[in-house]
């Protein structure tokens, strides 16, 4: 058997019979098969409630009736925003993020059916999922495992009885770096294949996503083993080692990405809901709208086009031509003002980024979330995508006014058999090229992480020869 | 005694490490202070834009109901053409503690098309990615960043001398440790405290003037010094038994983790499991196939469109009132699912919150700062029995197809609505009970003769 070898067993048998250790990574693990567990059911249920809902919704747009078609703009349709299978790892931001859009004629809703709302327990350390238990009490676990790795040897004495039999302080680095990751790797490797496991039984998954997902973790644990292995190595006493562990938890997993996102808000705030949708009223009602103001230069548009003199005249349905042309000029209102909505959001998460320097955790989650469908670039697209659907399905049922209400305008009713040439909304995710696109920048944090927290670790080797222990 | 405690600060101040934790808490609580004032302020300029709005509407609601000019067949859409704005009152500590404050709505429109379901339709543009990651305010450096920084103060309170054979030696001279361990606590317990009140007292001199602020900023002081105090004596207890510092250490970390972490995340989903809350999709499908089933004609959407005669215009809005009914009738049964699982799940969070004095704190923070969940359900219910109100009070006038005149302006439904006094003193007096318990036992154990 290798000094390496021997001492990875040493150090695991030790561990196994460390009772303390035993009982938290128990719990560990407990919790994130509970935190799957109900993260299963509840997006099992969601899932199943959506397509539910979707199917009896398509019922009840089919089966309006012949109606006026501007009436059923009003009326419309819903978008509701899929979970994927993988969001079962990391709902990211699925509970605080709105689930439903309401795609109705001239008005731009935002998406609501937030969980949150209908949630009164807000956990004072983040949202319980098997993510938060892998970022969050994993690192902890890691820390009290790896805290006395080598600083309980000096303490006791045994660290220098193993350099006085020849292991080398690199090959004794290495050797604690590989202990500490092999109960690591164990621990959140089993974890992991269980999430994995309930992620397949919730729908189908993109295997690379999920390996991209998992080996996101395993370089992320891989850093945190490494920093701990270091500081175990520099500390006087496995105590000590425990409480700067703790302390580094502390600021690098609680603090920082807290901190990060009260840094990012007050540097770049969102408009409260109430100025927003007062600017956007405001805007509305700036334009020259062809139902009041520019009623009538819009008409002698239109007449001239048609080449008529009397809006009587027209081959058309003029009611219908003014509710297209007020539909382009809201549009032009909303893609500004949601445009600018949007590129907050992309300040925020770039000023988000620079967290990173006290922390590898921000970038994990950005990835995270990224490869579970889960993040603000997803849900972004889900909105965006909703809105189009909308433009698409008002422009569609306008068109059958302009073409068909022609004298009659909003008095004409449509054919039930309009309805459904209506498409429901159907999410496109966006594609593994653009999710990874919008996370390259955390990869590589993420990577210079794990290349800085080895040097630190190897290079803490040095200190062992300098202490002459 | 005194003496003892300058020299325990002394000692306190030179540790690199200590000055280290508690650098991280005044930067945490630099942070939350500057964290709570944008939350504040965003809070008073969203209600300031709501009262525009709703001086607005009140403005065209006066000059609408004075012009005596207008035409029967415009009058008789008035109760369409009225709007209130609700705003629930400033929270008197948000700054302090954020709580659901930016979670939950603080103002809404109320329309003759408002639904239930539609009421909070609006609310919250805030971006989720930040959300999901929390933010800083002093009831989070309370809770969660105070009593680790006091356990990195505290860990070694007496079980580092046990582990250098000092231990025994203080035991020789003075008899017990008790008055020493008395020493330690006192200046830790401050450095941690202290910065914590300064924090306070910036917001309380840089932030709004808001009736019975400095009231709920001591409560709100009282328990968060009772709570740390429960750490202290925490730590005292478990340097009380016979263990070394690192022991001393991992279980004062354990049971951190086990009451702020572990204890809430398994609460939250035994809640969210035992009172799941019916499905919003299904509330807006139903309400959706209702409002179908009761609407044949386009003057539903556009009843001023409908037709230039009185009659035909008081047969569309009544037509509009009639279907808001049906729909409203429909979704009763789930609207009123979600009103009992909501409540529900706050008297089953409420009752286990008090296995975890993390939560028990957290709750008596949110409470005396006005963010606690109980208080933005308030709001909900309160703008809900309005919208109720508000309705029948217009839908009266449709039935009826009578036009609301001047006089008739003094019976419209006022909305005046103040959080409920909560009662804080359970959680103190659970808080202290614990903290006393606890001190108990380890001047017990200190005071038992060869218990070193």
């Amino acid at each position: 058997m290798s000094i390496t070898a021997a001492i990875i067993a040493k150090d695991v048998r030790e561990l196994l019979r460390d009772r303390r250790v035993i009982v938290m990574a128990l719990l560990v693990c407990a919790l994130g098969i509970t935190a799957l567990l109900t993260a299963y059911a509840r997006i099992s249920a969601y899932e199943a409630d959506r397509a539910a809902t979707i199917t009896a919704d398509r019922a009840t747009w089919e089966g309006q009736g012949a109606r006026n078609p501007h009436s059923a703009a009003h009326f419309s349709k819903w978008a509701f925003k899929p979970l994927t299978a993988q969001a079962v790892l990391d709902p990211g931001i699925a509970s605080f993020a709105g689930s439903a859009v309401w795609m109705e004629a001239h008005n731009r809703n935002p998406a609501v059916a937030r969980p949150i709302d209908d949630q009164t327990v807000v956990l004072p350390s983040g949202d319980f999922s098997l993510a938060w238990v892998l970022q969050i009490l994993m690192p902890l676990l890691v820390a009290v495992i790896a805290a006395g790795s080598v600083a309980r040897e000096r303490e006791r004495g045994t660290l220098r009885l193993m350099l006085a039999s020849g292991v080398g302080p690199a090959v004794l680095v290495k050797a604690k770096l590989a202990s500490v990751g092999t109960v690591t790797l164990a621990l959140g490797g089993a974890v992991s294949i269980v999430g994995a496991a309930a992620a397949a039984g919730a729908g189908p998954i993109d295997p690379v996503r999920l390996g991209l997902w998992l080996l996101a973790y395993g370089v992320f644990l891989t850093i945190v083993a490494a920093i701990a292995v270091a500081v175990s190595l520099r500390a006087r006493s496995s105590g000590q080692a425990l409480m700067v562990l703790a302390g580094l938890w502390l600021f690098a997993i609680i603090l920082t990405p807290r901190a990060a996102a009260t840094v990012a808000e007050t540097a770049a705030p969102a408009p409260t809901a109430e100025r927003f949708w007062a600017d956007v009223a405001a805007a509305k009602e700036a334009y020259p709208s062809p139902f009041a103001d520019g009623a009538e230069a819009f008409g002698a548009k239109v007449m001239a086009q048609y080449g008529v003199t009397r809006l009587e005249d027209l081959p058309v349905s003029f009611g219908g031509l003014q509710l297209e042309e007020d539909e382009r000029l809201g549009n032009q209102v909303y893609d500004a003002k949601f445009g600018v909505l949007f590129s907050i959001y992309a300040q925020q998460r770039r000023i988000l980024r620079w967290a990173n320097l006290a922390s590898p955790l921000p970038a994990l989650q950005n990835i995270s979330m990224a490869l579970s469908g889960t993040d603000m670039p997803h849900q972004i697209a889900f909105q965006e995508q909703a809105e189009a659907r909308r433009r698409a399905v008002v422009t569609q049922l306008n068109t059958d006014l302009i073409r068909n209400g022609a004298g009659a305008d909003f008095d004409y009713v449509a054919d039930p058999g309009l309805w459904t040439t209506v498409e429901d909304f159907a999410f496109r995710t966006p594609s593994l090229g653009a999710t990874l696109a919008s996370v390259w920048a955390d990869a590589l944090i993420l990577l210079a992480w794990l290349a800085g927290a080895i040097t630190l670790a190897l290079g803490s080797a040095r200190r062992v020869t300098a202490a002459g222990q | 005694m005194l003496r003892l405690i300058a020299l325990e600060l002394r000692i306190v101040l030179r540790d690199r490490a200590a000055l280290c934790l508690l650098a991280v808490l005044v930067g945490a609580l630099a942070l939350a202070c500057l964290s709570g004032a944008a939350l504040m302020q965003s809070q008073i300029e969203g209600r300031a834009a709501a009262q525009t709005r709703q001086s607005e509407a009140a403005e065209q609601w006066r000059k609408r109901l004075a012009d005596a000019q207008l035409p029967p067949e415009e009058a008789i859409l008035s109760p369409y053409r009225l709007r209130q704005v609700l705003i629930a009152p400033l929270p008197v500590l948000a700054d302090a503690s954020a709580g659901r404050a930016a979670l939950d709505p603080y103002a809404t429109t109320v329309t003759m098309r408002t639904g239930r379901d539609t009421l909070f339709q609006r609310s919250g543009l805030e971006n989720p990615e930040l959300l999901v990651r929390g933010g800083i305010d002093l009831g989070f450096v309370v809770v969660v960043l105070a009593p680790l920084v006091l356990i990195g103060l505290l860990y070694g309170l007496f079980a580092a001398d046990r582990d250098s054979g000092i231990a025994r030696l203080i035991v020789a001279q003075a008899g017990d440790p008790v008055r020493l361990i008395g020493a330690r606590i006192v200046p830790r317990l401050a450095l941690v405290l202290l910065p914590i009140a300064a924090a306070v007292l910036v917001l309380l001199a840089t932030g709004p003037e808001i009736a019975g602020r400095w009231h709920a900023a001591g409560l709100w002081l009282l328990v968060a010094a009772l709570f740390l105090l429960l750490w202290a004596a925490c730590g005292a207890w478990i340097n009380s038994l016979d263990i070394g510092a690192e022991t001393a250490a991992f279980t004062l970390v354990a049971l951190w983790a086990l009451v702020t972490l572990v204890l809430p995340a398994a609460f939250s989903a035994i809640v969210q499991a035992s009172y799941p809350p019916p499905s919003r999709f299904e509330q807006i499908a139903a309400a959706r196939a209702a409002e179908v089933a009761s609407t044949e004609a386009y003057e539903n959407d556009h009843p001023e469109i409908a037709s230039g005669e009185f009659e035909g215009r008081l047969a569309s809005i009544r037509k509009t009132w009639d279907v808001a009914q049906k729909v409203e009738a429909a979704t009763v049964p789930i609207d009123r699912r979600f009103a009992e699982q909501l409540a529900g799940q706050q008297r089953f969070a409420e009752g286990l919150s008090w296995a975890s004095p993390a939560l028990v704190a957290k709750r008596a923070l949110d409470r005396a700062a006005g963010t606690d969940a109980a208080t933005g359900q308030g709001f909900r219910t309160a703008s809900e029995a309005y919208r109720a109100a508000f309705r029948a009070y217009g839908g009266g006038f449709v039935e009826r197809g009578a036009i609301i005149r001047e006089a008739d302006a003094a019976q419209m439904p006022r909305f005046a609505w103040s959080p409920a006094n909560a009662s804080h003193w359970a959680e103190i007096a659970a808080l202290l009970a614990l903290a006393a318990a606890l001190s108990v036992l380890a001047l017990r154990r200190f005071a038992r003769p060869g218990s070193v």
